[in-house]
């Protein structure tokens, strides 16, 4: 009788869930928000004011790498995250997104805030025959699927002459507001701050976009779907339909944030259609947890700063290895071991 | 009044040919039983009728209309529910979100309210574990919940694929009592079953199906006395 109930250690009826206090009696949630705008604050403050900057520069470039990740980990969130599939292909939709800002800038010198929106398009139509595909296949099968078309897409990039082969798109040019570069937008030269700021904003609605759509019948068919696609059929929700709809705002998204990738580093090479990249976006997600959307920036910017402080740690020791490689392992190792849901995620969801 | 019709419906697994020519009809206001063996084809047909699985041939009629072809959320928004074998609940979601969703493509708002309360009285259990998370109830308890999830959409007809599957025999008792009750309050049921006993007991007419076919057609009482029904599905 009891072989089809699952099996959760605690009933959330039986033991009353209390989030831990992290900060001022604040939820982990808050604090997190909270900590997020003061940073924000502190950046505009860092921007605006003459005189030296307070925040190095190295250290703004490592958190606008942080903050793209950030964005392609909110994107992958829905396919991977809320429709409960895995992607091991999303650095296809990031690097579409990047190449088309690329391409646009620099052989049509076409605007680069123009190329977003074109990107995000071409990037949606290309996510369709992969969702279409996805609809008749389920689990691991889905995660060959997709590591397979950002394969194709690297296979292109690599041989197109168009998009510059190995050696891929330099010379992009950094993106403007009002005719001011946006690394201009500081008193101090060759500054990255106008890229955090407009990131941190782009990151703060994406959140929010993120929360409306979870709280929305769209959000509650995401989970139906997620937990049994059968019964969803069963209660007159189009699955398939849903399902290429989560894989689409994913991409859209993801493809936000390689266009801005591609301004913020004035380069695409097709490196950004990897494996690799598709697994360090996956990994930022599984890292910060599921379905959550603090722990989509978060786990980005795990993922980034580590090698960064270990880096240092390489030249401090004289090490003649990076450390990170290895320390990157087991700390996926850890995580995964003593909080498999993630450092934000929840045990029961 | 024929509220589902199916006729010579075929259906292939690859190069099996799973069901053939099946024909059924069930009218308004009926509980129907489909009884047979394990891979005679009862779930085959259920998935085929609402286009969880394709058909090769024949026609599905709902209400007069045909429906085969028809998307299975759009058969669903018709009103004929499917209750799927294995009750199927979403695990991690509270009992109540379970019936919630139920009513997914519904937009009556305070309608939706009306009915959770009505089903809250005809389940009291659920009412108590309302909270509770429906991968931690017990089968019955799934059962019932995949039960009033279905009615959720205030469907005109409910498919129920095996609804004792796994279930001790006490709770068996009550599944089926429950969906005497359903049908009693205006909703009309094709059941499929292996407990052959109890399907029939509540059942106007039954079906048996054997390999792919319908093999009996008649009045449930006649077929519980049946010779042939008796012996190779009801013990004696």
């Amino acid at each position: 009788m009891s072989e089809n109930t699952v099996k959760i250690k605690s009933l959330p009826s039986e033991k009353k869930r209390k989030e831990t206090d992290w900060l001022f009696g604040m939820s982990g949630k808050a604090t997190f928000i909270a900590a997020f705008a003061a940073i924000l604050i502190f950046c505009f403050l860092d921007a605006v004011h003459p005189g030296k900057a307070w925040i190095p520069n190295y250290v703004k470039y490592v958190a606008a790498c942080a903050l793209i990740y950030a964005i392609a980990g909110i994107g992958i969130n829905f396919h991977s995250g809320y429709i409960g599939e895995t992607s091991l292909g999303h650095a296809a939709f990031y690097g579409i997104g990047a190449y088309v800002t690329g391409f646009l800038t620099t052989r049509a010198d076409m605007n680069f805030w123009l190329t977003i929106p074109i990107g995000m398009i071409f990037a949606a139509i290309c996510a369709l025959p992969v969702g279409w595909a996805g609809t008749r296949v389920r689990g691991s099968f889905m995660v060959v699927i997709t590591y397979g078309y950002s394969e194709i897409l690297r296979y292109i990039a690599i041989n197109s002459l168009t998009l510059g082969g190995t050696s891929g798109i330099s010379g992009i040019p950094t993106p403007t507001i009002l005719g001011v570069k946006l690394t201009k937008i500081s008193f101090l030269p060759s500054n990255k701050d106008g890229f955090i700021l407009i990131l941190f904003f782009i990151v703060a609605f994406l959140g929010f976009f993120t929360w409306r759509i979870v709280h929305s019948r769209v959000g509650y068919a995401f989970a139906a779907i997620r937990e049994d696609s059968i019964a969803a059929t069963a209660m007159g929700i189009n699955v398939k339909g849903y399902k290429i709809l989560a894989l689409i705002l994913s991409a859209v998204i993801c493809s936000l944030a390689g266009s801005f990738y591609a301004g913020f580093s004035n380069f695409v090479a097709p490196d950004l259609l990897s494996a690799t990249l598709s697994i360090t976006i996956f990994t930022i997600l599984v890292v910060g947890g599921r379905r959550t959307i603090p722990g989509a920036v978060l786990g980005a910017f795990i993922i980034v700063i580590f090698p960064e402080l270990l880096r240092m740690v390489q030249e401090i020791l004289h090490l003649s290895f990076d450390p990170w490689y290895i320390l990157y392992g087991v700390l996926l190792v850890v995580i995964m071991r003593f909080k498999p849901e993630g450092i934000f995620g929840r045990k029961d969801n | 009044m024929e509220l589902l019709k199916v006729s010579n419906l075929d259906v292939y697994y690859g190069n099996i040919h799973a069901l053939r020519g099946v024909s059924l009809h069930v009218d308004e206001g009926e509980i129907v039983s489909l009884i047979g063996a394990n891979g005679a084809g009862k779930t085959t047909l259920m998935s085929a009728i609402v286009n969880q699985i394709p058909s090769a041939g024949g026609e599905v009629c709902f209400m007069g209309s045909s429906i085969r072809g028809k998307k299975t959320a759009q058969i669903v928004r018709e009103g004929m529910t499917l209750v799927p074998e294995g009750r199927c609940v979403f695990p991690r979601s509270s009992v109540e979100d379970n019936l919630l969703l139920g009513a997914y493509f519904r937009k009556d708002k305070a309608e939706i309210k009306k009915d959770i309360n009505h089903i809250y009285e005809m389940f009291p259990r659920l009412l108590e574990r309302k909270k509770q998370l429906a991968g931690t109830l017990s089968g019955g308890e799934q059962q019932m919940l995949a039960m009033a999830r279905a009615l959720m959409g205030r469907p005109r007809m409910l498919l129920m694929d095996e609804p004792s599957m796994g279930l001790a025999p006490i709770i068996v008792d009550q599944v089926f009592d429950t969906i005497v009750e359903i049908n009693r309050s205006g909703t009309t049921v094709l059941l499929v079953e292996q407990n052959a006993n109890q399907a029939l007991r509540i059942a106007r007419r039954g079906y048996v199906i054997e390999t792919g076919q319908i093999v009996l057609e008649d009045e449930a009482s006649r077929l519980m006395k049946n010779e042939q029904v008796r012996e190779a599905y009801l013990g004696a």
